[in-house]
């Protein structure tokens, strides 16, 4: 992974609006093939560096590069055909149908219609919705999760090398939201993409990102996995940051986030006979069987991932600062 | 009830012609104002600025009363559909400046971003995204322009232009509510027709939209030019100002070119309007010919150099003939024999008693006379200030309108009043024309004036109406006019008896 050019690059990016500094020397790099999040609150930068990699924000100086291109030196709107894009208003257009939403970016590419139509149905089957039912269906004629997503599935329609997620969740509801995020990690796994991901939800961080960039007042604080973070956080913001998810309904928690933050360890040889939990089961089942045993084991799909024991579940509630 | 279906029977083929008229017009300007404001519209979306000061000027436009905003296009586009239609289209920017202007404006930043973000052309972004979602916004800005138009075109009449305001103008004209009713009805029902169909589209996807103006394009264009084609021979138009006389001249017109040349056919407008309001339509080319007075000619028309009083009526004619080739290059023909000038008259009776034949016999019976004349009268220099200047007198007379000075004259509630030479009422009220031998009254020679280009392409129409010239004396004129205005025959008719009795004609029956 570290050898491979990497697919966008920030070199000393700065942004400024005005008199507002919004963005100062940003360096990041965004590994082919990687699920990036960045995270922060509102005003810490995120959308700005986010929209700056489609140019929908151009920086002030620093350079951008795409596959050790400098962004400059692309025509801007063949650029953003390779690089798709979801929106926190979904922003489906109103007078279009599912299929015409969806097969925008490949009209533009001009890819033949018979291609587009299967690509479309086969879209809209992977995200749980019945091609039949759904394709000549106006936006106004859905729900927000399956607005989004064909949202989601309008920005994957041409496969794009990236794709950029600008907070997509954070107007739906709960359940929707995690629906949707497993859709988004299917997906990845599915079609090898690249995604930029950025959200004020470090939940939704931990769950989705294979790094997680944070970021506060125009500066990335950190980049790591989501258990480097988790256990060694550069400086009291990143913790108390993470702290803060920690503190927040600890009985449905899935366990699935202790994996991710490094709670859990390996063990060579298991027996096989420890009480087991998936990655989406709850805390307080996991405390309801540490109960009675020491450990438990977490599984995604039939293989062991990882183990938990009493002492680490302690150590993850004691993240929870007053 | 009956009268309006009587009357609706009665005229259904003119209202055909009409409300053919009505819709031409206000499609045309309906298309115009679409095709200026909506691309100007989108323009200024992308420059605020702009936009707030187009918008300024589009209500400013509107708020002309639409009467003013006609007059004030006669001098510059003359009369006829070309100067309603410009005032209908420019009644229509705003509603749809305004409308397509806000439906885009509005459109949700989101999607502009995502517009954007997919890697859309402005143009894409413009015909996929932006007019759709702004469609039903723009029709119904078009909708209202529509209705707007379709009601005002009904003063389009007042410019000559017809359309179903004709009905209105001569329903008003002749006191004969059925023919107003008729033309506002009809209108009214055309306007909402229009409506709903246009509502339709507000509904339709932008394809069908496209489509369905495209047929009416094609299909106005089609019938246009199948009526074009399918009029073969030439149509000369002929138009007269208001009243009897000019009514009976312009028939007698059309039946002397009809007669002569075969390959035209005449229209006329009669009672068309005043005098500047005809040469203005002569001269952007809205009628063909019409008979104007050497006398106006050189006091309204032209440019005159020197002096026209003590003109006798031969040099008067030369004069305006040879002023209007050279500052209008219009041919003024040969003048009939008849002088139409303003006259003071009394009755008979009155002459006889005080021994009254010339206008400087009124010296001695100053302190009796009770004058009445019409304003314009009074206050032109070859008219009452001229009289009392030329002749010494001080004659103080009271305004009033035309007929109502001949019916005091006729009451004796005044002694003296002014007059045409040529007016029926002369004959009728037995008055005596009051000699004007110090010549301050122009004398008015009657001929028909054309464009030159008309007269040297069209030897065998000049030939034809210069067969009036020297003909038609003031007896007969006045008499003419008595048949018409009295006895309430037809002007064509009494054109026609003329003519063929005077060997002009050759009577057909």
């Amino acid at each position: 992974m570290t050898n491979k050019q990497p697919i966008i690059e920030f070199k000393n990016v700065r942004k400024e609006f005005g008199e507002n500094l919004a963005i100062q020397d940003l360096n990041l790099a965004i590994k082919p093939g990687e699920l990036f999040v960045l995270v922060g609150t509102s005003g810490s930068g995120k959308t700005t560096t986010l929209k700056m990699i489609n140019q929908l924000i151009t920086q002030t100086d620093g350079d951008i590069l795409f596959n050790g291109k400098k962004l400059k030196e692309f025509d801007k709107q063949s650029l953003r055909l390779d690089i798709g894009y979801v929106l926190q208003q979904i922003a489906l257009f109103p007078t279009m149908t599912v299929a015409q939403n969806v097969s925008v970016i490949p009209d533009m590419k001009k890819m033949p219609k018979k291609q587009t139509a299967k690509i479309v149905d086969s879209l809209l089957s992977q995200v749980g919705l019945d091609p039949e039912k759904y394709r000549d269906r106006l936006p106004s004629e859905l729900s927000g999760g399956e607005q989004q997503r064909i949202g989601i599935i309008r920005a994957l329609a041409a496969k794009p090398p990236i794709v950029l997620f600008d907070e997509p969740f954070s107007a739906l509801d709960p359940i929707v939201r995690t629906q949707l995020q497993d859709l988004v990690l299917d997906l990845h796994h599915n079609m090898h993409n690249t995604i930029v991901f950025v959200t004020h939800d470090m939940d939704e961080a931990l769950k989705l990102g294979d790094r997680i960039g944070i970021m506060s007042h125009g500066k990335l604080l950190q980049v790591d996995t989501p258990d480097d973070i988790a256990q060694h956080p550069v400086n009291e913001f990143v913790e108390n940051f993470f702290a803060g998810t920690v503190a927040k309904n600890v009985f449905e928690t899935p366990v699935g986030k202790l994996i991710k933050t490094g709670y859990t360890y390996r063990k060579q040889t298991g027996t096989n006979l420890e009480p087991q939990l998936t990655e989406s089961d709850t805390l307080e089942m996991a405390f309801q069987l540490l109960s009675k045993t020491a450990e438990v084991s977490v599984n995604r799909s039939d293989q062991v991932v990882g183990y938990l024991n009493r002492q680490q579940v302690i150590r993850y509630l004691s993240e929870v600062k007053r | 009830m009956t009268t309006l279906w009587n009357t609706f029977l009665d005229q259904r083929t003119q209202l055909l012609q009409a409300l053919w008229e009505h819709l031409q017009i206000s499609l045309t300007a309906l298309l115009i104002a679409i095709v200026i404001a909506v691309p100007l519209a989108i323009w200024a979306t992308h420059h605020r600025n702009v936009a707030e000061f187009l918008l300024q000027v589009t209500s400013v436009l509107q708020t002309i009363p639409s009467l003013a905003l006609l007059g004030l296009l006669i001098p510059l586009v003359g009369i006829g559909s070309v100067p309603a239609i410009i005032a209908l289209v420019i009644y229509a920017l705003l509603p749809i400046f305004q409308n397509t202007y806000v439906g885009i404006d509005e459109i949700d930043p989101s999607l502009e971003e995502a517009a954007d973000a997919f890697g859309m052309s402005r143009m894409r972004k413009l015909f996929k995204v932006e007019i759709p979602i702004a469609l039903p916004v723009i029709i119904s800005g078009i909708r209202t322009a529509l209705v707007l138009i379709v009601g005002t075109a009904t003063l389009a009449a007042l410019i000559g232009a017809g359309g179903l305001g004709n009905f209105i103008l001569l329903g008003i004209d002749q006191n004969d509510t059925s023919l107003i009713v008729i033309g506002a009805v009809t209108s009214a029902l055309l306007a909402i027709i229009l409506s709903t169909l246009i509502k339709f589209l507000q509904t339709a996807r932008l394809r069908t939209v496209i489509a369905t103006v495209g047929v009416i394009v094609v299909g106005f264009v089609g019938v246009s030019g199948y009526q074009a084609v399918s009029q073969p021979k030439e149509n000369i138009v002929i138009a007269g100002k208001l009243g009897s006389e000019p009514n009976i001249l312009i028939h007698m017109y059309k039946d002397l070119i009809e007669q002569s040349d075969k390959s035209v056919t005449v229209t006329l407008k009669p009672n068309f309007g005043t005098t500047s309001f005809l040469f203005n339509a002569l001269k952007s080319k809205s009628i063909d010919i019409y008979p104007e007075f050497s006398g106006t000619v050189l006091e309204s028309l032209v440019k005159s150099s020197g002096n026209n009083s003590n003109l006798s009526a031969h040099e008067t004619y030369v004069k305006a003939r040879n002023d209007l080739k050279k500052q209008y290059n219009m041919t003024y023909l040969k003048p009939m024999k008849y002088q139409n000038t303003f006259a003071l008259v009394v009755r008979k009776s009155f002459a006889k008693k005080y021994n009254l034949k010339t206008i400087g016999d009124l010296k001695s019976i100053e302190s009796q006379i009770k004058a009445g004349m019409t304003l314009e009268f009074i206050n032109r220099t070859d008219g009452l200030k001229g009289i009392n200047k030329k002749y010494d007198l001080n004659i103080k007379a009271s305004s009033m309108q035309a007929s109502l000075r001949y019916e005091a004259l006729k009451r004796g509630n005044i002694n003296v009043g002014d007059a045409y030479s040529t007016d029926s009422q002369l004959k009728q009220l037995d008055l005596v024309m009051l000699k004007d031998n110090k010549h301050v009254f122009p004398p008015y020679q009657g001929a028909p004036v054309m464009s030159e280009k008309l007269a040297s392409s069209h030897p065998k129409i000049v030939a034809a109406l210069n067969k009036l010239a020297g003909k038609i004396s003031d007896e007969d004129m006045q008499k003419m006019n008595y048949e018409v205005n009295v006895k309430k025959e037809s002007a064509a008719k009494v054109a026609r008896q003329y003519l063929i009795s005077h060997g002009l004609l050759e009577d057909a029956k």
